[in-house]
């Protein structure tokens, strides 16, 4: 079965069409304007190749690259060698790296799964037994630019969808009412921008849509949301005006579902101005649920994660913060104690949160960044570190990423890195194989959902992937 | 994409068995039979049973298969819906009622044809069809990321306004793709300078980190599949699998690209007479230029001024034991550049205290204790002096008369000494290591002073860019001096270098018969073999290209792929015709044009047919949803907004404040497009788009209800001059359907316009209004207020009113009119009740003699009336008053003997406590004002250019 393998340039046929309708407008089968042949809807819900085992995904994006041996991955022989050269032919990364260097942090067991986690991570650490922690994590290359989009898009340079278009060509959306892919990000774009949620050469429907959670405001959070001239209830008397122009119009020319759909698209756009205005006013939670994940910015952001996935959004990405919060070349105690602090009690809720609304079984949560970071420390360099030696080089020889909910095993370590912390040599998880996995729970064969431009079926792996099953419950 | 991986090979095993199962290609199994691949023929025009209907050549292919299938055409369509079409296809802007009147008035084809001839001169034929190219060449006016780097194409607005002009002027379709290719060899004097700028094709694509085989690979993409339809980029990392494009062929033609350059300085364009503009430029830029010029040359010169030689010295002396890294900290904190601080204590050390003739002295005395150097210094200048050295007499001469108290002492010395004697060589031989200019110091600076020059740098290349007067210049390319010759890269890895190939063209266009290019880097003859009357690709892929713009659907569903795995052309005869025809007429794309919107199959109508329900036989017109472009400047276009202004500079369409220019005049950030573009479906600046996806989505129709560029639009139309002369409100509303449609509207449509103009169809409790109070009935007549002024309602747009005064209502208070007009606030009952009013009423100027407030019951009687005393809050209140859903309460305010500053503050609150229910009249206030008679004039206009009769083309 090719999923919806359009030709180059979309355009759906209409028989299409047909098909699709009927499962796209569950939230609006009351509404007037309902019929059975309207939609050039490429939003509209589509079934997967398998049952899936997770209908949403929420990406926790730690970009700059948090590391492995400070979170999730202890290192002990980091502490025996500290100060000293590693016994080990050291691999290339961005930049010349020297001793090793110790975690500063504390591990300890956490959860019946006694899974290790360091003190950084206190709230995450509560759900230690919904964890799936990959230690085998790599990529190709040492630097932000491509890793981010290979992380992103499964490619490094190129022009190719993200991950989320992937997952909203071929799942669509269950609520019309909202974007089906959203990227939020507090204060700016991550490194890469917009690329990081693109959808390539997949129509731009598909494209994540940027929200600055800096802002509180609904209208600064999605575009032209709300009417500044006009109540709702006047509205309303407007729309009605225009949809009996639209349907005299219609009278005459009964056979096109074009004119049909986009009569109903002013529908669904005034449904969106309530559930959009709704999905992302956190002030309508309880006070506890509030407190639980932090009334700051990312406490609001990864509410609002929870509220858009409940809604029926496919896929929400949180990035940590613009530019590459992460990257501690320098001061890593500091500023990893720092970054931990601003996510740690957001995530730790989330997981809470889902876990007793019963979405976590169905809702992938992934946390991670686009590389790790060295064992040894990064040696000075002008105009890089600060000339200070406490802090780290990416990796992307091995880094660590943990999984939960969606259909993955909780309290569960899959594969490991070097007995420092370097490079994954057990049971190695390429980005190509994560994406092929994360399509396998969505209930995608990952060689099979693709897309033809340029006169090539394109897919999210490419000609890679391999889905890791041993991570799957 | 490619397969650079180790399992690459059995994917390609896997993709291979794929294809055979599923029979892909298995219908062409040769090249040489693939119907793309043969030469184009000129078919016999196909025999007809009705030729009533048809009007050209391309009828006969298209009804002889209409008839083949047992069908019948559509018959033409209504004037009004076949002017609107071929507006739209021509020009991509909408026609005038005026002009859809003439049109009616005399139907003939004669009129038509003169229509199209008109159309097809009409300066914005270039802006409609330019823009279908410019998606090819997937243009924009920046890079994408580059990390640093400014992202701007400064000059990429010459390539779109080449691309214009070539469509208006109907340049050769062979010679418009030979320029985009090899402008560079193909224009030589002034005169034909411009086509220079036609090279942007290649150059305005995007820079993915500045890597070379990622650029090149786009620009064979955008050449191949724009010009040829040919997926050639497929056969980066391995022989195409589908078409007969092997590697080799590949890197052929990236030996081609990598055999070309953009130039360091961008060719100018066609020089101008000076101007005004041109003058202003040239001396901002001199002024700018001069900043930068004398910011270096300060920091030059400063290097060697006695105060800076000094410290220099006094620090390489100090520093002479300290790393490198230690010495530059120290440099630093002195404020002294760290290289030429190193360069001072290198000297130093080189330099020998038994030998120097100027550095001998300062070596001997920098070796003495600082605690004894008062006490030591003048023996030390004996034993130098005494010694076989010798010093320079200059030096000897003022160390003679200086009273040596400390090193420092010694060090301004040398300053002097060395900054003023610059003619003597052994004192500018002593300096050689400070010797730096304009150009070399860049690099020396402090991290501040660099970003100094950088901001200079990049104002100089603001102006030079940016200024009105700045000239003109191509993004265009040139031979490198000596070719490349290029090698496959294995799997597309540019480390893993293959075979030699030669630079040549493709191999399933000539055959055998090829040879390797000969001229420069061969772009020349590439591009006379895309564009060469034999190629049997070129002049299909473009005729077909024009076909499915003019009629919704092409003949070749993929239009930039018509290679092996493609659907065949449902009309193949249809596409040779146009094709050989397009060659004959030397290659003109209006005439092209012309053909197809002359033929009956164009002008059929839009109405469905139940014998060929998905129009595969083009047995009715295609009907279509306006692009992005045309959607905008048509809203433009209605509401008289449209800035008709051509060419120049990329202007912000999707800001806050907007250009009015056409939309193809937009600035395209290509790294964060702006989410209106992806919105409507604008073809992705990214890659090569061969069709722009369609879609209906609600993000389409918030921007129409909500966004501020069509409510813009919609109060234009209402406020334009035509319509505030006309009073009659059904006047008004035929002419906004003139406007907005072109057409006046019927019976039906204008009641319902007037339904929707009447106020009093509203339902809610709150009215806010003025009038009077009958003085034989006491009957109050109540009238809303037509304005919304700001945050006020008013009478007329001006306060006060000429006759009637200040009269108005914020959503707090008012001021109440003059005479016997007064300020009234009514309410109506939305169930049967006993309501207690609760009013707080304030006048707070003390220069007014007060106003009156009274409360009247359900009949319209007066029920208390209180003098409302300036400075003081008056409680106005009304206990269980029953009322019947429907019924009315109003609230007066009158002036009292004048209405001399009468403003007023209150707050009128009805409770139902019964039901526990309120309603507070200042909270009413805003759906109020949304309700005003000049707000359903524009939300009626707003309702008009969103609906679909505006966004579709029958």
């Amino acid at each position: 079965m090719a999923h919806h393998s359009d030709n180059e340039d979309t355009i759906f046929t209409r028989r299409e069409l047909l098909n699709r309708v009927g499962m796209g407008f569950g939230a609006l089968a009351a509404g007037p304007l309902l019929s059975a042949n309207a939609a050039i809807n490429p939003l509209a819900a589509k079934a997967p190749h398998f049952p899936a085992k997770a209908k949403a995904v929420i990406h926790l994006f730690m970009n700059g690259g948090p590391s492995q041996v400070d979170t999730f991955d202890p290192k002990p022989a980091l502490t025996k060698y500290h100060g000293k050269k590693l016994p080990i032919n050291y691999l290339k990364t961005e930049r010349p790296t020297g001793a090793a260097l110790k975690s500063p942090f504390e591990f300890s067991r956490h959860g019946k799964s006694g899974l290790e986690i360091s003190e950084l991570f206190p709230n995450v650490a509560k759900s230690a037994d919904e964890l799936c922690v990959i230690r085998s994590m790599h990529a190709n290359v040492p630097n932000h630019e491509p890793s981010l989009l290979l992380m992103n898009c499964g490619e490094a340079r190129l022009i190719r969808p993200s991950v989320g278009s992937w997952v909203s060509y071929g799942l669509g959306t269950e609520n019309q009412n909202l974007p089906g892919f959203i990227s939020m990000c507090p204060g700016g774009y991550p490194i890469q921008e917009s690329q990081n949620w693109q959808a390539g050469f997949l129509p731009g429907t598909y494209q994540g849509t940027y929200i600055d959670t800096k802002h509180k405001q609904i209208d600064k959070l999605i575009a032209n949301i709300e009417n500044k001239h006009l109540p709702l209830a006047t509205q309303r008397r407007q729309l009605d005006l225009l949809r009996r122009l639209n349907q005299r119009h219609h009278e005459m020319r009964p056979e096109d579902s074009q004119l049909e759909s986009r009569l109903h698209s002013f529908e669904l756009a005034y449904r969106m101005q309530l559930d959009a205005t709704d999905a992302f006013d956190v002030t309508r939670e309880p006070e506890k649920i509030r407190e639980l994940y932090g009334e700051d910015t990312h406490g609001r952001q990864t509410l609002i994660a929870r509220r858009l996935v409940e809604r029926g959004v496919r896929y929400v990405q949180l990035w940590h913060g613009k530019g590459q919060p992460w990257d501690s070349h320098d001061d890593l105690e500091v500023n990893h104690r720092r970054l931990a602090k601003e996510s740690d009690k957001a995530i730790g809720a989330l997981l809470i949160d889902l876990k007793q609304r019963g979405m976590l079984d169905e809702t992938l949560v992934i946390w991670g960044g686009e590389f790790g970071r060295t064992p040894a420390v990064e040696m000075p360099k002008p105009g890089s570190n600060a000339g200070k030696i406490n802090g780290r080089d990416h990796n992307h020889w091995g880094f660590t990423m943990w999984l939960a909910g969606g259909g993955v095993k909780g309290g569960h370590v899959h594969g490991a890195t070097d007995e420092f912390g370097f490079k994954a040599v057990k049971d190695t998880v390429h980005v190509h194989d994560l994406h092929a996995t994360i399509l396998r729970l969505l209930g995608f064969d990952h060689e099979r959902l693709t897309y033809r431009f340029a006169g090539r079926d394109f897919r999210l792996t490419d000609v890679h992937g391999n889905v890791v099953n041993d991570i799957i419950a | 994409m490619m397969l650079t991986a180790q399992k690459s090979h059995i994917e390609i095993i896997k993709l291979s068995l794929i294809i055979a199962i599923s029979g892909f290609g298995s219908a062409h199994s040769k090249p040489s039979s693939h119907w793309a691949f043969k030469a184009i023929s000129n078919p016999e025009i196909p025999s007809i049973k009705d030729p009533s209907w048809v009007k050209n050549t391309i009828d006969h292919f298209i009804l002889n298969k209409i008839e083949d299938e047992g069908l019948n055409p559509s018959k033409k369509a209504s004037p009004r819906a076949l002017i609107r079409r071929l507006f739209y296809s021509l020009t991509g802007l909408p026609p005038s009622f005026a002009q859809i009147q003439d049109f009616e008035d005399g139907v003939n084809q004669g009129n038509y044809t003169a229509l199209v001839d008109r159309l097809l001169e009409s300066p914005h034929f270039g802006e409609r069809w330019g823009r279908h190219w410019l998606d090819i060449a997937r243009y924009s006016d920046t890079k994408g990321y580059v990390f640093e780097e400014s992202r701007d194409y400064p000059y990429a607005y010459t390539y779109r306004d080449w691309v214009i002009r070539s469509f208006n002027d109907d340049l050769p379709y062979n010679r418009f793709l030979t320029y985009q290719l090899a402008a560079d060899t193909l224009t030589a004097g002034n005169d034909d300078r411009e086509h220079l700028a036609a090279m942007g094709f290649l150059t305005v694509g995007r820079r993915f980190l500045n890597r070379e085989p990622d650029i090149i690979d786009d620009r064979i993409d955008v050449t191949f599949r724009g010009m040829m339809g040919l997926t050639v980029a497929c056969a980066r990392c391995h022989d195409h699998k589908y078409d007969p494009i092997p590697i080799n062929d590949y890197y052929s033609l990236y030996g081609v690209f990598a055999s070309s350059t953009e130039p360091n300085e961008l060719p100018l364009l066609k020089t101008g007479p000076e101007t005004d503009s041109t003058r202003a430029f040239r001396s901002s830029l001199s002024k700018k230029q001069g900043q930068l010029d004398s910011y270096l040359e300060k920091r030059v010169s400063q290097q060697s001024e006695p105060i800076y030689i000094k410290k220099y010295l006094l620090t390489a002396t100090e520093g002479m034991a300290l790393s490198a890294d230690e010495l530059k900290k120290l440099a630093s904190s002195r404020k002294l550049l760290q290289t030429i601080t190193l360069r001072w204590r290198d000297t130093l050390k080189k330099k020998s205290a038994s030998s120097d003739p100027v550095y001998a002295p300062w070596i001997a005395f920098s070796q003495l204790p600082p605690e004894q150097f008062s006490a030591q210094s003048a023996k030390t200048w004996e034993k130098i002096k005494s010694s076989a050295v010798s010093i320079h007499p200059v030096i000897a001469k003022q160390l003679d008369k200086l009273p040596m108290q400390s090193l420092e002492q010694i060090a301004s010395l040398y300053g002097k000494l060395l900054a003023n004697t610059k003619a003597d060589p052994l004192m500018e031989a002593a300096l050689a290591h400070c010797s730096i200019d304009q150009n070399s110091i860049y690099p020396l600076l402090e991290t501040s002073g660099q970003k100094h020059v950088r901001k200079l740098r990049r104002e100089v290349e603001g102006i030079r860019t940016t200024h009105p007067g700045a000239p003109p210049r191509a993004m265009s390319m040139v031979d490198r001096p000596s070719p490349r010759e290029p090698h496959v890269f294995e799997r597309g890895d540019p480390a893993r270098r293959g075979a030699q190939v030669p630079r040549q063209f493709l191999h399933v266009i000539n055959g055998n018969t090829r040879s390797p290019f000969s001229s420069g880097s061969g772009r020349q003859e590439m591009a006379q073999e895309i564009a060469s009357n034999d190629n049997p690709l070129t002049a299909r892929v473009w005729a077909n290209r024009v076909w499915g713009h003019l009629l919704g659907k092409h003949l070749v569903s993929t239009p930039s792929d018509f290679g092996m795995r493609s659907d065949a052309p449902s009309h193949p005869e249809l596409l040779d015709h146009l094709a050989s025809k397009l060659i004959e007429n030397n290659w003109s794309t209006k005439k092209l044009i012309r053909s197809i919107v002359l033929s009956a199959t164009y002008q059929q109508d839009a109405t469905h047919n139940p014998g060929d329900p998905q129009n595969l036989f083009y047995t009715r017109a295609t009907r279509r949803q306006l692009d992005f472009e045309s959607m905008r400047d048509s809203m433009l276009s209605v509401s008289g907004k449209l800035d008709r202004t051509q060419f120049g500079r990329p202007v912000k369409i999707h800001t806050v404040s907007y250009s009015p220019r056409r939309t193809v005049y937009g600035h395209i950030e290509r790294q964060n497009l702006p989410s209106i573009f992806r919105t409507f479906d604008f073809a992705s600046p990214d890659v090569h788009v061969a069709k722009r996806p369609h879609t209906i989505v609600p993000q389409q129709a918030l921007y129409m209800l909500n966004g501020k560029f069509v409510r813009d639009q919609a109060v234009a139309l209402i406020n334009a001059p035509e319509m505030n002369n006309l009073h009659d409100r059904q006047k008004r509303v035929s002419h906004l359907y003139r406007q907005v449609y072109s057409r006046n509207p019927d019976r039906v449509e204008l009641a319902e316009a007037m339904a929707f103009l009447n106020p009093e169809n509203i339902d809610q409790p709150w009215a806010f209004g003025f009038g009077q109070v009958s003085a034989q009935s006491g009957k109050v007549n109540f009238q809303h207020f037509p304005h919304l002024i700001s945050d006020r309602l008013q009478v007329s747009t001006q306060s006060p009113h000429s006759s009637l005064g200040y009269v108005g209502l914020k959503c707090d208070g008012g001021h109440p009119g003059r005479g016997e007009t007064h300020c009234i606030l009514r309410w109506m009952a939305p169930h049967e009740g006993t309501y207690d009013l609760i009013t707080n009423i304030k006048v707070p100027s003390p220069s007014s003699d007060g106003v009156i407030l009274s409360i009247t019951d359900k009949n319209g009687a007066v029920i208390k009336q209180w003098n409302v005393t300036p400075g003081k809050n008056l409680k106005a209140n009304i206990a269980s008053t029953s009322l019947e859903q429907g019924q009315s309460l109003f609230f007066i305010v009158s002036a009292g003997k004048t209405d001399f500053h009468d403003s007023f503050t209150w707050n009128p609150i009805i409770r139902d406590n019964a039901n526990d229910q309120s309603w507070q009249a200042s909270s009413a206030f805003n759906t109020a004002t949304a309700n005003t008679l000049e707000s359903h004039w524009i939300q009626l206009a707003q309702a008009l250019l969103a609906a679909n009769e505006f966004a579709f083309l029958d």
